[in-house]
């Protein structure tokens, strides 16, 4: 029990940190200027690699911090990364684990789905109807941009997986 | 056998916990939805131990900027530096003739008794991050409610309107800028004084400009124009400058025309701002401050 609480606690703190660079990573990807869901990338590879019950929980934590710390509907976000979490570790049953193709799919479907509650919830009760530029200028960077991170930090990940040994 | 029956006396199916977290969770987006609570005081709390962070990341960062730019070339630098003393000469003359002219400007205000007693006092604070989401355009600074900065307060930059601020804590603060989707702010076009609102969008910022709605159809527009707050605004100060009119649109029913501005801010390499710690005066609908 009280090695449980340490790894979910690190893995708070890492969130946490993660947040914040997510916010600030913009100053530095100066001539981008679209930011990377690194957040999503934690949630999507972690949950992947372990059960659904640890996968579960490291959304919930992940999308609670998110909306404590910025979201305008509270728990909006705790239920997109819950799900995210949830839905990609079901698929470690029917892949191979540690296969980077199928973390990439993953990665992307589960950003589309993540835009789209945003997209949602924040421009089409506004009204907005701009999809196609939407899609232009935003989700496509974005979900391009995310996957080349989630290429860089899938071995750094896998490596904290085992040495948080969650996957127990 | 005996630690099967430990295991489920502790634990609660998965799935039994994704169904109440999906229901404590639609319960609370319901709530934020259909009634007035605000969840702004729960981020507002979140940021007093988030901006620590969010300042030292940032401080690590911009040095790590800083030291690659040490490395640029020095036959560069004293170029620029020979260019920006020839400026600084040029610079010195028109001020000198600017500070005279102003000093009588004050002096005949002073006789029409036209002398403004309310200099805006300011604060100056550094970017400490941006939104960590790609739909929305709010800054987060490192001064808050402790510096006497409040909700309302403009923010500039360079001398050009940046935003306005939305939510504070002690330690931070968050601005929302003007090119965000949320936001519209009313201007005037410098010299002919046209009304004009103008809205930030999110797909128009990607191209680079703002659009500005509502102007007067008989209006004479130009492209260069200035746009600055106007004095009607609710929130902002009047005569922050924002842009220029870079192209305009008549309207087809011949009832407005649209024009785009371009921001004088380049938004994505903004590291300090100035915020006004002066709040417009406002009069409710009987005409009582």
């Amino acid at each position: 029990m009280e090695i449980n609480k340490i790894k979910y606690l690190i893995l708070t703190i890492i969130l946490i940190l993660t947040i914040c660079i997510q916010s600030i990573i913009s100053n530095f990807l100066q001539y981008v200027s679209i930011v990377p869901n690194l957040l999503l990338i934690i949630v999507v590879v972690l949950g992947f690699i372990n059960k659904n019950r640890t996968a579960l929980i490291i959304g919930l934590i992940a999308g609670l911090l998110l909306d404590i710390s910025s979201g305008s509907y509270l728990g909006l976000f705790t239920l997109t990364y819950m799900y995210i979490g949830y839905i990609s570790s079901r698929f470690n049953r029917i892949f191979v684990k540690d296969n980077l193709t199928i973390m990439i799919i993953l990665v992307s479907v589960s950003d589309i789905f993540y835009h789209m509650i945003v997209y949602t919830f924040s421009f089409l009760v506004r009204q907005r109807f701009d999809i196609p530029s939407y899609l232009v200028f935003i989700i496509l960077p974005e979900i391009l941009i995310t996957i080349i991170f989630s290429v860089i930090l899938y071995k750094p990940l896998i490596i904290f997986n085992k040495l948080c040994k969650f996957n127990r | 056998m005996q630690r099967k029956n430990r295991k489920n006396r502790f634990e609660i199916k998965t799935k039994n916990l994704l169904i109440l977290c999906t229901f404590l969770c639609i319960l609370s987006i319901g709530l934020s939805v259909f009634t007035k609570y605000d969840s702004s005081s729960i981020s507002s709390t979140a940021n007093i131990f988030l901006s620590p962070m969010k300042s030292g990341i940032s401080f690590i960062g911009n040095g790590i900027i800083d030291l690659g730019k040490h490395f640029k070339l020095t036959s560069e630098i004293i170029n620029e530096n020979k260019e920006l003393k020839n400026r600084y000469d040029l610079v010195m003359k028109e001020n000198t003739e600017l500070k005279k002219d102003s000093e009588e400007l004050f002096r005949l205000k002073k006789e029409l008794n036209m002398v403004d007693s309310s200099k805006y006092d300011f604060e100056v604070a550094s970017v400490i991050g941006n939104d960590a989401n790609n739909w929305f355009n709010m800054l987060t600074i490192n001064k808050g409610s402790s510096d006497g900065i409040e909700v309302n307060m403009n923010v500039i930059s360079n001398g050009s309107l940046v935003g306005i601020v939305t939510n504070t804590s002690p330690n931070s603060s968050i601005v929302r800028t003007i090119i965000d989707d949320l936001s519209a702010v009313s201007c005037v076009v410098q010299g002919n004084n046209n009304l004009l609102v103008l809205e930030g969008n999110l797909v128009n910022i990607k191209n680079g400009y703002l659009i500005a709605k509502d102007i007067n159809y008989s209006a004479a527009l130009n492209k260069g124009d200035k746009i600055l707050t106007s004095n009607i605004s609710k929130k902002f100060l009047p005569d922050i400058p924002i842009g220029y009119i870079s192209e305009i649109n008549k309207d087809e029913k011949k009832l407005t025309q649209t024009a785009k501005v371009v921001p004088t801010v380049d938004f994505n390499a903004i590291r300090e701002v100035i915020v006004i710690k002066k709040q417009k005066e406002t009069t409710d609908n009987n005409g009582n401050k």
